[in-house]
């Protein structure tokens, strides 16, 4: 038994590691200088005078730089505004849709769990079909939707979609189920209106449930890349994400991009961490 | 522990926030103020606009005139002045005397010649006496050598005419100096009581073939000028005591080549590169009776290219090898506002002269900045920042 979990044990900490390799070789690549990622990256998928002649067409991965520089920070700060602007406008385009969508399905959420009215769970079923469907299924009726709505090439096109999409309200919901109703109806006897039982009683009781909601969206939205491409044609209103796909020429800024893109995300996992575990624990949603 | 464990999270949160807002914050003071410590950094630029229109070729050139025909008369025997008979810028005529000479020891010399021709005649007569007596007493012999002594005396005599003819015609001749044509004392340097030293005692010019000036110029710009033989140039005389400054009409009488010149190129970069300009002579033709020969004559000649195009000045114009190129200004639609960047226009046909280059219409836009001063050597593509 034990050596079962102990080889468990070993088995997901490798696992956990390969999880974190990806992050670990952005972080110390960041640390390298333009040369050295020359260098050890050069040839990657080109056909160079050296590959052709059979010579070694593996990358030179290193862990660890050779001089620790913060270089590639700076050269991003300083001399790619772009990165900057791209930056603010992921923010104008993910704190709207998660402002949006919680309030929506947490509204939305009570009124799926402790309202009772006719034919409510057939309009929960066709909004978790609307869920199921994949983006690429709803972005042409999405597409002409905005333009009819004028919004095409606005930041509304990208925002909309996301403040009334589904999962929010199926999240919310499944935590909603677990809380009894008896609470409800306490609150009732004493004279509370539904408002008031969504505000005072219900929402508290959901706490972790909307943190875990707001993570899960920040990751979801702040690597978006699909919508923007398609809603907004001007490349100085898209988002980081669109953007970073586009950083190609240095790969040293590329890295550095990559850290400071992650870092938000990362904060802000960090800071919700103990809610998110218990949120996703008690939905019972893997993210 | 329940307390302890919520004290660590809730300072873990703290620190959390602390890093989120530097991070932002840094993020914000990068978005807000990155343009500007990138634009220290920026090559700093000076512009100009380019104007539209030809370009003016100016020919320039100062020469002094010289008259086509002169003679430089000098003394015939060395001997010394006697008188001057002309002042210097007088007209005179054919033949006309100028200066006269101190002959005296010539026309001794003649005197001696002509007693020694005297004393010859009287040795002849004494000759031709004993040839008489030697006939008359019968000396076969002595006749004979009487006869030969005369025949000698006779030649003698002749020789000895001759030698005075000859000095009389020499004395008549270096006696005077006389003017060979109509024209002008342009020199005079004999002065009375002096035998001349070296320099011709008077220089004369002809009026009559007028006076030339010879210019040097680059091929080049002659040939832009369209000047040829026989064409009309005006030119203009400088001002000398008391005339004012005013034109001449003079007319192009041959163009020849000259010796290539070679010329570093102002606006090149880097290293000084020469190149072989072209060169040609213009031989000027001035008939103007008012003139002395010797005068200040300048030409200025100033005629706009046909073609039209965008004027630019040389300093703003770069080469590479063979071909040119200018740096205009691109405004682009940055990230964070407008930036500046520098556009390489290449102007391989272009025309120019001393100061400015023209370039075809078609490689700029009105109002197009065109970097004329960099504060570093630019590439193509480079942000710039306007002075």
């Amino acid at each position: 038994m034990a050596v079962r979990k102990g080889l468990l044990t070993a088995g997901l900490g490798m696992i956990g590691l390969l999880l974190l390799l990806p992050i670990a070789i952005t972080f110390t690549h960041s640390l390298m200088t333009e040369q050295e990622l020359t260098i050890d990256y050069g040839p990657i998928g080109q056909r160079t005078e050296a590959t052709e002649t059979g010579a070694d067409t593996f990358v030179n991965l290193k862990w660890l730089p050779d001089k620790v520089t913060l270089e590639q920070y700076g050269k991003l700060l300083v001399y790619t505004p772009n990165y900057l602007l791209m930056f603010w406008n992921s923010a104008g385009l993910v704190v709207p849709i998660i402002v949006g969508q919680t309030a929506v399905a947490a509204l939305a959420a009570y009124a799926f769990a402790k309202l009772k009215f006719r034919g409510r769970d057939s309009l929960f079923l066709a909004y978790l079909l609307a869920m199921l469907m994949p983006f690429q299924v709803t972005l042409v009726p999405n597409y002409i939707m905005a333009d009819k709505l004028g919004l095409l090439h606005r930041p509304g096109a990208v925002i909309l979609p996301g403040v009334f999409a589904a999962f929010g309200v199926f999240m919310l919901r499944q935590f909603m189920l677990h809380i009894p109703y008896a609470y409800i109806e306490a609150a009732k006897m004493d004279g509370a209106g539904h408002l008031r039982i969504f505000l005072t009683i219900i929402l508290p009781m959901v706490k972790s449930g909307m943190a875990a909601l707001v993570v899960l969206l920040f990751v979801d939205y702040w690597n978006m890349v699909e919508q923007p491409l398609i809603f907004l044609d001007d490349p100085f209103k898209q988002p980081l994400s669109v953007f970073l796909s586009r950083l190609t020429g240095e790969w040293g800024t590329v890295f550095a991009a990559s850290m400071l893109y992650m870092s938000p995300m990362l904060l802000l996992f960090l800071y919700a961490e103990t809610y998110f575990i218990q949120g996703v624990q008690w939905s019972g949603i893997k993210g | 522990m329940e307390i302890s464990k919520e004290q660590v999270d809730f300072k873990r949160k703290r620190w959390i926030a602390a890093a989120s807002i530097a991070l932002f914050g840094l993020l914000l003071f990068f978005t807000l103020f990155s343009n500007t410590l990138q634009s220290v950094a920026l090559p700093k630029v000076r512009t100009g606009t380019a104007t539209s229109g030809g370009l003016a070729y100016t020919l320039e050139g100062s020469g002094v005139l010289r008259p086509i025909k002169q003679a430089e008369l000098p003394n015939p025997a060395g001997w010394q002045v006697r008188q001057v008979l002309v002042k210097e810028g007088e007209a005179v005529k054919a033949g006309q005397r100028l200066v006269l000479y101190d002959s005296s020891s010539a026309e001794r010399e003649l005197e001696d010649e002509i007693a020694q021709l005297d004393k010859m005649y009287i040795a002849l007569e004494a000759a031709q006496d004993q040839y008489i007596a030697s006939t008359v007493g019968g000396d076969e012999l002595g006749s004979r050598e009487a006869k030969r002594e005369l025949a000698a005396r006779q030649i003698d005599l002749s020789v000895q005419r001759r030698k005075i003819e000859g000095l009389r015609e020499r004395l008549k001749r270096q006696r005077e100096l006389t003017a060979p044509f109509d024209g002008i004392v342009v020199e005079m340097n004999a002065v009375e009581g002096l035998a001349s030293a070296g320099q011709p005692d008077a220089v004369i010019s002809s009026r009559d073939f007028g006076y030339q000036l010879d210019l040097v110029a680059d091929g080049e710009l002659v040939d832009r000028l369209e000047l040829a033989a026989g064409q009309p140039i005006e030119l203009r005389i400088a001002a000398a005591g008391k005339q004012p400054e005013r034109s001449l009409k003079g007319i192009i009488d041959e163009m020849t080549d000259e010796d290539s010149r070679r010329a570093g190129s102002p606006e090149g970069d880097g290293g000084e590169t020469s190149s072989a300009v072209r060169q040609k002579r213009l031989r000027i033709h001035v008939a103007d009776s008012s003139l002395r020969g010797g005068e200040q004559v300048s030409v200025r000649l100033k005629r706009p290219s046909s073609e039209k195009g965008w004027i630019v000045p040389n300093e703003a114009v770069h080469r590479e090898g063979e071909s040119k190129f200018i740096f205009t200004v691109d405004q682009q639609r940055g990230a964070l506002g407008n930036v500046f960047v520098a556009r390489k226009v290449p102007i391989e046909a272009s025309a120019s002269n001393g100061r400015e280059t023209m370039i075809p219409p078609d490689r700029l836009y009105a109002g197009d900045l065109i970097i004329l001063e960099s504060s570093e050597p630019l590439q193509d593509g480079n942000r710039v920042r306007l002075q």
